[in-house]
């Protein structure tokens, strides 16, 4: 079934009355995916898209079932708006909002550990497993996501529809796709979400679009050299450029070089030793998983 | 958001800790009143290893204008800094070593102590793996005493490990309070005349995501140097409209090939790409998250006003929710402001929302007011725009001579 979503999966939108809160709801359901009802404090009782607004999860608990929440609540209000959707008991919350402070993320993530609650984000642009549902603000752009067997991880929103773009243009489609989110901390690393691809009986391989700044890539290529995974797993790294731009945080606020660690070169000689196919050039990605593939199916067989 | 020494400590004061006696200079005239027996003098810079740079310098009173004067000197050649900060020195005969910052492996706040602080702790960290402890901290529950004691007898600290823990507490507490990304403490030391434990030397950086809660009068900068002019001019743009993102990272850089690119991830990747075909940039800025019409004009106004370009490249992945029509709107209103009328090639590449809407117009906009403009669609990729984007802006500059300064 894909990973995290699929068609049967109830959706709540928290902020669902704010300005994207209201778009993505809009396009989650034009897409099929099953959004159920929404809350903004102080606005229970009104309608969007048809669906009820609620004051507090907890209230709009009592009269639905929810799977997963995705918050659009503005960046200071974020820590809240998860603490109130974890108590209530949701198992899987996605932030699509960006700029949360560091703080909060770790308080954050650190309840969401606490209560075993699958965190995506912050700063993710969503989850879509294609052609069954969507959560968050991604696949607006419906040439990009086809469905199929690879899986994609990618910090990034925009190069996760353009990878996916890629895949399509080439007649790869996905299982699912989910953007992680660009901040220092956040809830699902690569490994966390790679681990799920693994035992994901419709994905055949992994795309990852990984940057410079941190160590989620490291962790991804120890997590797959200790044979986590068997799966295929293809990756690019972009930033060569930032390597020497000490202290910038460039693109998102995870991007930051500091001393010698989270370097292009380290990522891609850590991610190489793993045995991950590195593209040097983005659009080089398809032709990697393509040989992934092929090789991969024949092991199978 | 990276602290000079003198705005850090400005921060420890204000939580109570104790930092030594000190003046900051930005000239020579107002040395004179300085009358610490024995002083350190520190150049006010961003950079790290400072003391192995020379730009600490330890000095008695008599010595101490000749040698302000000879760091000054420097900082101005340099452009490196401009301020110096002089300390009384304190006598001390050990020195300790204490961070705060976010792991990303462990994906929470960690501490790292020392008991033997003033050199590299990540080298020391590397030779005596047991001298150096990383101890990782629930930011739910906050750094307790019994943590930061049993910390120090794994360290074999043998002195009193109440009034050190409190010390350690207290800076917890600044670092937690003022939303820090790091606070770093290298060394501090125990004073026994005032018998407190006392800041030598700390690096300090703001998470620029929590600025605006709190009321912080510092300089804005970018990355190690304060920010110029039109640097900070771009902050402004994305600090007066809350829709999206746009000039929050705003990098003025000394190439001809103007950027305006959209995304996060995507804008690394494709700066990776123009700059292995050879293109160099004039600047590095990106817009996202679905910015105003007015927004991305007032960043395109501000990138073009740069003189001696060949080239503009509006380039992003396939955005997922940003509306490409208004964002090349804003860019198409931008591009109408600035004057001379640019004549130098403009390669677009978008896909997303709107997309084909946003490419008629600009299509008719091209026409219109004669502008030499290449629009790329998801056909071409990322890295094939930035090698038509390098070519042209090679043979304008053939065209036109090398217009750069």
């Amino acid at each position: 079934m894909a990973i995290l979503i699929d068609e049967k999966t109830r959706i709540l939108v928290q902020g669902i009355t704010g300005k994207q809160g209201a778009i993505a709801t809009k396009e989650m359901l034009s897409y099929g995916s099953n959004v159920v009802c929404g809350v903004t404090p102080g606005k229970g009782g009104e309608y969007v898209e048809g669906l009820s607004v609620y004051n507090s999860v907890r209230e709009a608990l009592q009269l639905s079932v929810i799977d997963a929440s995705v918050v659009y609540v503005p960046p200071f209000f974020v820590k809240n708006a998860v603490f109130e959707a974890i108590d209530a008991g949701v198992k899987l919350i996605v932030i699509v909002t960006e700029c949360v402070p560091l703080h909060d993320s770790a308080k954050i993530i650190a309840y969401a550990r606490e209560h075993s609650v699958r965190l995506i984000g912050p700063s993710s642009v969503g989850i879509i497993s294609p052609g069954r549902s969507k959560v968050g603000s991604v696949g607006g752009f419906d040439r990009a996501f086809s469905p199929g067997k690879v899986g994609i991880l990618s910090k990034s929103g925009g190069m996760l529809s353009e990878t996916a773009l890629l895949l399509t243009q080439r007649g790869i489609g996905q299982s699912t796709a989910v953007g992680i989110g660009g901040d220092v901390l956040i809830g699902s690393s690569f490994s966390d979400l790679l681990s799920l691809f693994e035992k994901d009986e419709e994905t055949d391989a992994v795309v990852v679009f990984g940057e410079i700044g941190g160590s989620y890539e490291e962790e991804l290529a120890a997590f797959i050299k200790h044979k986590n995974c068997t799966k295929p797993v293809v990756a690019f790294i972009s930033g060569a450029f930032a390597d020497h731009l000490p202290s910038i945080p460039l693109g998102h606020a995870g991007a930051i070089i500091e001393g010698a660690s989270g370097t292009r070169t380290s990522k891609v000689s850590s991610l190489k030793a793993a045995g991950v196919l590195v593209a040097e050039v983005h659009h080089e990605l398809v032709d990697l998983l393509e040989k992934a593939l092929s090789s991969w199916n024949g092991k199978q067989k | 958001m990276k602290l000079k020494e003198y705005e850090a400590l400005s921060l420890l004061d204000e939580s109570g800790i104790v930092t030594p006696e000190r003046v900051l200079l930005t000239s020579l005239k107002q040395a004179a009143s300085i009358s610490f027996p024995k002083l350190v003098i520190k150049a006010q810079t961003l950079e790290k290893k400072r003391a192995k740079r020379g730009l600490v310098i330890i000095s008695s009173l008599s010595n101490a204008i000749e040698k302000i004067t000879r760091l000054l000197n420097e900082g101005m050649r340099k452009g490196s800094f401009s301020e110096v900060l002089v300390e009384a020195y304190v006598e001390h005969t050990h020195e300790y070593y204490v961070s705060f910052s976010f792991d990303t492996g462990r994906r929470s706040p960690v501490i790292i102590l020392s008991l033997e602080g003033g050199v590299d702790i990540e080298d020391l960290g590397k030779k005596n793996p047991n001298k150096v402890l990383i101890h990782t901290i629930n930011s739910l529950t906050g750094l307790t005493k019994r943590e930061i004691v049993i910390l120090l007898e794994q360290l074999r600290y043998d002195k009193d490990k109440e009034s050190l823990s409190a010390f350690i507490l207290t800076l917890y507490d600044c670092f937690e309070k003022n939303d820090l990304s790091l606070l770093e403490i290298n060394p501090f030391v125990y004073n026994p005349l005032s018998s407190s434990y006392l800041v030598l030397d700390v690096h300090m950086a703001l998470d620029d995501s929590a600025l605006s809660r709190h009321s912080f009068s510092f300089k804005e900068r970018t990355g190690l140097r304060e920010s110029n002019e039109r640097e900070r001019a771009a902050h402004e743009i994305d600090k007066n409209d809350y829709r999206g993102v746009a000039g929050r990272t705003y990098l003025d850089l000394d190439g001809d090939i103007a950027l305006l690119a959209s995304g996060g991830g995507a804008s690394l990747t494709a700066v990776d790409s123009l700059v292995s075909y050879g293109g160099k940039l004039a600047n590095y800025t990106e817009y996202s998250g679905n910015p105003s019409a007015e927004k991305v004009k007032k960043l395109t106004s501000l990138t073009l006003s740069k003189e001696g370009l060949c080239g503009c490249w509006v380039v992003g992945g396939t955005a997922n929710f940003t509306d490409i029509y208004e964002t090349l709107k804003g860019f198409s209103l931008g591009l109408l402001s600035i004057s001379p009328k640019p004549t130098y090639p403009i390669v677009v590449r978008r896909a997303g929302p709107r997309d084909k809407e946003a490419f008629a117009m600009l299509r008719q906009f091209a026409l219109a007011h004669g502008f030499d403009m290449h629009l790329h669609d998801e056909s071409i990729p990322i890295s094939y725009s930035a090698k038509i984007m390098v070519e042209l802006g090679r043979s304008y500059k053939e065209k036109h001579g090398n217009t750069h300064r």
